[in-house]
């Protein structure tokens, strides 16, 4: 495999810093902070996470479905498309575009199994579907990081507790923005890194013998090493309800012509 | 968005899309709208949303950019479904190979053989199989190159689960080891039915146009030897739905295409080799001595024109040269997963 042509992928996939602290503007004026904005984020991120584990689906459709979801919102507002109907309409097309074919009334019985309060049906999904599609500018292969890491785990040979380690901060790293801004590569390289520190093993020898921008994995370490302290503070359903009622979402498939939705 | 195409006529009709002619309002340019239909069997609610394969398609042209693969220009939703817009083509392969009236020299079906391997080696080096190669997949631009197509059946493989599905190809381009069912099998599935290609375009008809499965495999194996023979594939056995054949020894080439350079039979016979541990990879076929020999390969603009695709359009029925054998409907196998390939195959032992 060309390394070249997943760097020129990922670039082409990858948004910038300035990117991501533009977007949601509408949300802020609504009231919305910063700090909402990414625990809304983080809260659906694992909802999708929670979605996927009850369906059995792999953790790389989970991770594509997360980024369809972060991507969705870059051009996007919580105010005008719901969080609660898109995470879900993520999932059913990263089962589609990972080949792991699931049923639309199937997941939306799941959907309303996790959250009693989901009032979304089968139409509403498949509608929704569209809009992502056109969101996303079709463009929907997503390169996670999982089998970067395997690949670098083994040449690496650390042992297990360290790689339990680094398994752990790869999926911990859905909960910050480091999906969107780096390549997979140098998320799964940061991972490791991560787990080398907090394990005590030395990997400097290694490191310098592969060709890559370790400033790019410092960055990635510093993110990753910054969700921690916040760690606990995970949101629950209630206050999810009670920040988007602020801010008075809610999707209606009927209402919404395309352009409207749109910054 | 859709305010920014005209539709015009009907281009031609597949599975699951029907293909329309098309200009760009904004500078004049001809495309080709290829509307997928919405899914039929979901009712008008439409209870599956956007069809898989239309989403396998968009999904991998997206990514693959490509001198030989037909480029999507654009793509936008339309009444619960997707319109693809891609470069328009005036022809493809099968109206090049049909037409009576067109001479097809050494050189033109080497030039045709490069583009074809030179757009099979950009999918299989970023790890997408095609798995639906076939001539009227192969499109032919305004400019006289080749332009592969039709990537419904097409996907990302290397996954970690592996499995996959072997009701893919028509059956006259479907590898051997697909038809004894296996369900793991590599990129080389794409380079025998390159190896089908070639051959057609040497002999101006197909290879191997069985009349079903069991017709196809002992047209192929009167051509290459049963597996077995001479320990030519002895790992058939494993697979699971091998069949043993009356045991039949390899036809020299030379003898079906008395008129081909060695170089040309060389190279077919390593893209027609039963083994796929054995089959050369589109890479390497690109590397074959044949395409550095003389004669250089026709330059695109110089190869012989089809009947333009407008004059005499495919989905109506009659093909660009007059009525060809019928084939059978090839993609209907893969697609309606409904129906088991393979019924009979299991029972009807062909010993
Ligand atoms: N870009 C194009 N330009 C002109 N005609 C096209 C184009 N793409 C497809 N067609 C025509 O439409 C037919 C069906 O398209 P295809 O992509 O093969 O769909 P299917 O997957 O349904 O077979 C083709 O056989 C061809 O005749
Ligand atoms: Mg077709």
């Amino acid at each position: 495999m060309a390394a070249s042509y997943w760097d020129s992928h990922c670039s082409r996939n990858l948004v910038s810093k300035e990117q991501l602290e533009c977007s949601h503007a509408e949300d802020r004026l609504l009231g919305l902070t910063r700090e909402h904005i990414q625990q809304l984020n983080v809260y659906f991120c694992a909802s999708i996470a929670e979605l996927a584990k009850q369906l059995k689906l792999r953790q790389r459709v989970a991770a594509t479905a997360m980024i369809y979801f972060r991507r969705a919102y870059l051009c996007n507002n919580f105010c005008r498309l719901d969080p609660r109907l898109v995470y879900v309409a993520c999932l059913y097309l990263a089962c589609k575009a990972e080949e792991s074919l699931l049923a639309a009334k199937h997941l939306v019985v799941h959907a309303k199994n996790l959250r009693p309060k989901w009032t979304y049906d089968v139409k509403d999904l498949l509608d929704m579907e569209m809009v992502l599609l056109e969101d996303l500018d079709f463009n929907l292969i997503v390169f996670s990081p999982y089998r970067e890491l395997a690949r670098l785990l083994s040449d690496a040979g650390v042992e297990q507790a360290c790689a339990q380690r680094a398994w752990g901060a790869l999926n911990d790293s859905y909960r910050s923005d480091v999906n969107l801004l780096y390549p997979p590569h140098i998320v799964a390289l940061g991972c490791l890194c991560l787990a080398a520190g907090s394990c005590g093993v030395d990997l400097t020898a290694w490191l310098q013998r592969l060709n890559v921008d370790l400033g790019q994995v410092a960055a990635v370490v510093a993110e990753l090493t910054a969700l921690y302290p916040q760690n606990s503070a995970g949101m629950g359903a209630d206050e999810c309800h009670r920040l988007l009622d602020l801010v008075g979402t809610r999707w209606d498939s009927s209402a919404s012509g395309s352009g409207e939705r749109r910054r | 968005m859709a305010e920014n195409y005209i539709r015009g006529a009907l281009l031609g009709q597949g599975t699951f899309a029907a293909v329309y002619k098309g200009a760009d309002k904004r500078t004049g340019k001809e495309v080709a709208l290829k509307e997928i239909f919405p899914d039929e069997k979901g009712g008008a609610e439409g209870k599956k949303g956007l069809d898989p394969t239309a989403l396998r398609e968009i999904k991998l042209l997206r990514e693959l950019q490509h001198e030989h693969i037909i480029r999507l220009v654009d793509a936008y939703p339309k009444k619960k479904s997707v319109v693809l817009v891609l470069e328009f083509m005036h022809s493809d392969l099968e109206a090049v190979i049909k037409d009576a009236n067109l001479v097809l020299s050494a050189a033109d079906v080497k030039s045709y053989m490069k583009q074809l391997l030179q757009a099979l080696a950009a999918c299989h080096s970023r790890w997408v199989l095609h798995r639906d190669l076939k001539p009227n997949n192969c499109l032919i631009a305004p400019d006289g190159s080749l332009k592969l197509a039709d990537f419904g059946l097409s996907r990302v493989y290397g996954s970690p689960d592996g499995r996959l599905t072997n009701r893919v190809f028509a059956p006259w381009y479907r590898a051997p080891e697909l038809f004894f069912g296996a369900r793991q099998y590599t990129a080389v599935v794409d380079v025998w039915a390159a190896g089908c290609i070639m051959g057609e375009l040497l002999l101006r008809r197909p290879l191997f146009d069985g009349m079903c499965d069991i017709d196809v495999l002992s047209k192929v194996f009167a051509l290459c030897g049963t597996p077995g023979v001479e320990g030519n594939w002895p790992a058939a056995r494993d697979l699971p739905a091998f069949l043993q054949f009356t045991e039949t020894r390899p036809l020299p080439l030379r003898q079906v295409f008395p008129a081909a350079s060695s170089d040309a039979l060389d190279l077919l016979g390593r893209m027609l080799v039963l083994d796929p541990l054995k089959r050369i990879s589109s890479a390497e076929a690109l590397r074959h001595p044949y395409f550095a020999n003389n004669p250089p390969p026709t330059p695109p603009a110089l190869l012989p024109r089809p009947m333009k695709r407008e004059d005499a359009p495919l989905g109506a029925g009659a093909g660009a040269a007059g009525k060809g054998r019928e084939r059978p409907s090839p993609a209907a196998s893969p697609r309606s997963a409904k129906m088991p390939r393979r019924s009979g195959l299991g029972t009807a032992s062909p010993h």
